[in-house]
């Protein structure tokens, strides 16, 4: 408790209050606009935090982290476009009540369910990381491994393309990782004799190529079209408080669905918003008038999506397994300001670990603020195309990808991974399993080395103890689960060919 | 080509970068230790990459016998930009992907030898013009401010060593206005 004041003592001079405002403000912008995204902006600002202590660096990306959350639901609202794969759920409600002309309470019901599943989300944040890092702490070698592999397996297993294209995301960056001296021995791998690879591929290059820009590449074609809104003369009123209350039971659910969701590896937001929406739907008393602007279709996917910022820090903060892109850029980001993110990350770090939870505080207060503040701005924006914003995000990634050593090199290999990002995306390819792949891969390395090195060779170490035998069991059952489930899909998909149209949220909705 | 060809194609990549992967280990032939645990340099790259490389065959299989298996989740196709039908217009797009990632190559190899003062509004104009923005008035002068900002931003500010190697003209002087200016 004292650390967390002190933290909030910290982080509540001026500069660092600042930059959670800049952060959550350019956060909501980035979010209303289709096409950026919460890792894209956070990677485009990278260059800009190399200067910055990673307390008041971590300040601005917390600020864009929850930011985005919220930005993304204006345009569900106001252009039936999802700001962020995330948002795409408050469309089935938003958009029907923007079309009846409560635009403006849409909007007040999706920010107030943002800050209430935020804030929730914070408390249960705030609890459970010192408890799970204290636990972790104890932790060896072989447990390190097995989680960091467990981490992956559930982000392999949930990620939205087949398990089979997960893991194999998760072992090209495992492979991505390998490159450059190996540590223990010192020997180069797949280097070519290039001086340039021998101390690996640089972190930045990756997450500059696969999130930034790849995510131009593949939004190009929404150059050049200007967004038209359902209306224009709209603002933002905020909900009643009797009105909030009586709709306890979906901003309760949303949170909930949020915060527990967020803290599995690989499902994330994108994922805990669609099954916040069908347990509120499934409960109500009239589910027949979801999909037409009901309130609490709204309310139930908003306060889930901003729960997942606490439930995401949990794995991230005690165990350095990230629960979605943005915090595996996260976790690329402390290793770029010198951070060793895991388990030992609360002993070594304890103010910067509070200090995020300060700011992510603060950063779901600034969001509600500011989207009262400058709704009218961003639904002016929201109209402009991005002719003018992708050239600029470009610059951006390529000093990101050059500041990291100050070479040239890793820019190469940002665009490299940026043309292959593109076209593994385009076949459906999960992206973020490779980058995750990449980050966890030395710690995996490391600690299976040290691990087989304390138990003389003996592979049984990882099954040694009950928690290890719980966890390798864990990553079996998922396998067999999901190569399970693999063959009844292609059981049925032989007979019933898939259609390849696109899902509207009508039909989702149905 | 067709979807099955496609998902062939990209496994063939994959087992092609897999096989890379137990080829290229170590290039220059280094000796192996195995160290106390019984593993050496190369043990998990090789490990990873074989792993690699099954599911790559498996995934031509799967591909080969029953067609791709279907995504677990759909993406709603929400924007009523996208009720419009394919068109000519994906032509477009890909040449300005090609465009976007030539650009990119020129501006890294521009950043080197011309410096970021130099390089970046031509960069940003191109850019701009490649997007479809035809009115070159406006186009020079969100390039040129633009890229003075980013210079101030980058170069200045951050200190970053974004000067030129080869020809370089511009940031001296920029340097040497911003030195008679008081900065």
């Amino acid at each position: 408790m004292t650390e967390l004041l002190s933290a909030f003592v910290t982080v509540s001079s001026p500069w660092h209050l600042f930059l959670i405002l800049a952060g959550t403000t350019l956060g909501l912008l980035v979010g209303a606009l289709p096409g950026l995204s919460s890792p894209m902006a956070i990677i485009v600002l990278l260059p800009i935090t190399y200067s910055m202590t990673p307390l008041a660096a971590f300040c601005v990306i917390m600020g864009i982290y929850v930011g985005t959350k919220l930005g993304g639901s204006f345009a569900s609202i106001l252009l039936r476009t999802p700001g962020t794969p995330a948002a795409a759920c408050t469309v089935l409600d938003g958009y029907p009540m923007a079309q009846q002309g409560k635009a403006s309470l849409a909007l007040g019901y999706a920010a107030m369910a943002s800050a209430i599943g935020g804030v929730s989300s914070w408390i249960i944040a705030v609890a459970f990381v010192p408890l799970i890092a204290s636990l972790a702490l104890h932790s060896e070698p072989a447990d390190i491994a097995l989680l960091a592999l467990a981490g992956l397996t559930l982000v392999a297993t949930f990620t939205r393309a087949s398990m089979v294209r997960g893991l194999m995301g998760v072992l090209i960056g495992l492979l991505i990782a390998s490159v450059g001296y190996d540590v223990q021995d010192g020997i180069e791998r797949y280097t070519f004799g290039s001086p340039y690879m021998a101390s690996g591929i640089s972190f930045a290059a990756v997450l500059v190529g696969f999130f930034g820009i790849a995510v131009v590449l593949a939004d190009v074609d929404m150059v050049g079209k200007g967004s038209s809104l359902v209306s224009t003369k709209v603002g933002m009123s905020l909900p009643g408080l009797r009105d909030l209350m009586k709709r306890w039971r979906a901003w309760t659910i949303g949170s909930l669905y949020g915060i527990f969701i967020g803290a599995i590896p690989g499902v994330g937001s994108d994922g805990s918003v669609w099954m916040a929406y069908a347990t509120v739907r499934s409960q109500s008393k009239n589910p027949e008038a979801f999909g037409k602007g009901e309130p609490d279709g709204i309310i139930a996917p908003e306060s889930s999506n901003n729960g997942t910022t606490g439930g995401t820090m949990i794995p991230m903060l005690t165990l350095g397994i990230p629960g979605d892109g943005s915090t595996a850029v996260m976790l690329g980001a402390m290793i770029l300001h010198g951070l060793q993110p895991g388990v030992t990350l609360m002993s070594s770090s304890g103010d910067f670990v509070y200090g995020i939870l300060a700011s992510l505080l603060y950063a779901n207060i600034f969001m509600l603020i500011m989207a009262l503040l400058l709704v009218r701005v961003f639904i002016t924006l929201l109209r402009r195309d991005r002719s003018s914003v992708f050239p600029f995000v470009l610059v951006f990634a390529v000093i990101g990808a050059f500041a990291e050593n100050n070479h040239i090199f890793p820019v190469y290999i940002a665009i490299a991974c940026g043309i292959v990002g593109y076209i593994l995306e385009k076949r459906g390819f999960p992206v973020v399993t490779i980058v995750l792949g990449a980050i966890l891969g030395p710690i995996i390395e490391y600690n299976v080395r040290l691990g087989l090195a304390y138990s003389a060779g003996d592979w049984m170490t990882f099954v040694g103890s009950w928690p290890r035998a719980v966890m390798a069991a864990v990553i079996v059952a998922l396998v067999i689960r999901e190569s399970w489930l693999g063959l009844q899909r292609m059981r049925q998909a032989g007979r019933n060919p898939p259609n390849e149209k696109a899902i509207t949220p009508k039909e989702v909705s149905e | 080509m067709n979807e099955k060809t496609k998902e062939l194609a990209l496994d063939g990549c994959i087992l092609v970068f897999a096989v890379g992967g137990l080829l290229f280990v170590n290039p220059t032939g280094s000796p192996i230790f195995e160290g106390p645990g019984g593993l050496s340099w190369r043990s998990l790259p090789l490990l990873y990459s074989g792993l690699l490389l099954g599911l790559a065959v498996f995934s031509i299989g799967i591909t080969l016998v029953a067609g791709r298996e279907a995504p677990k989740t759909t993406t709603p196709a929400t924007d009523g930009q996208m009720d419009e039908p394919q068109s000519e217009s994906e032509m477009l797009h890909n040449l300005r992907r090609l465009g976007v990632a030539v650009a990119l190559i020129l501006y890294s190899q521009a950043l080197v030898y011309m410096g970021f003062a130099l390089s970046t509004p031509v960069f940003l104009f191109a850019l701009l013009f490649l997007f479809g923005r035809r009115n070159l008035l406006e186009n020079l002068a969100v390039s040129l401010i633009g890229g003075a900002l980013l210079w101030l931003l980058f170069a200045y500010l951050l200190r970053m060593p974004l000067r030129g190697s080869l020809w370089d003209p511009l940031t001296p002087i920029l340097m040497h206005t911003l030195r008679a200016i008081g900065g």
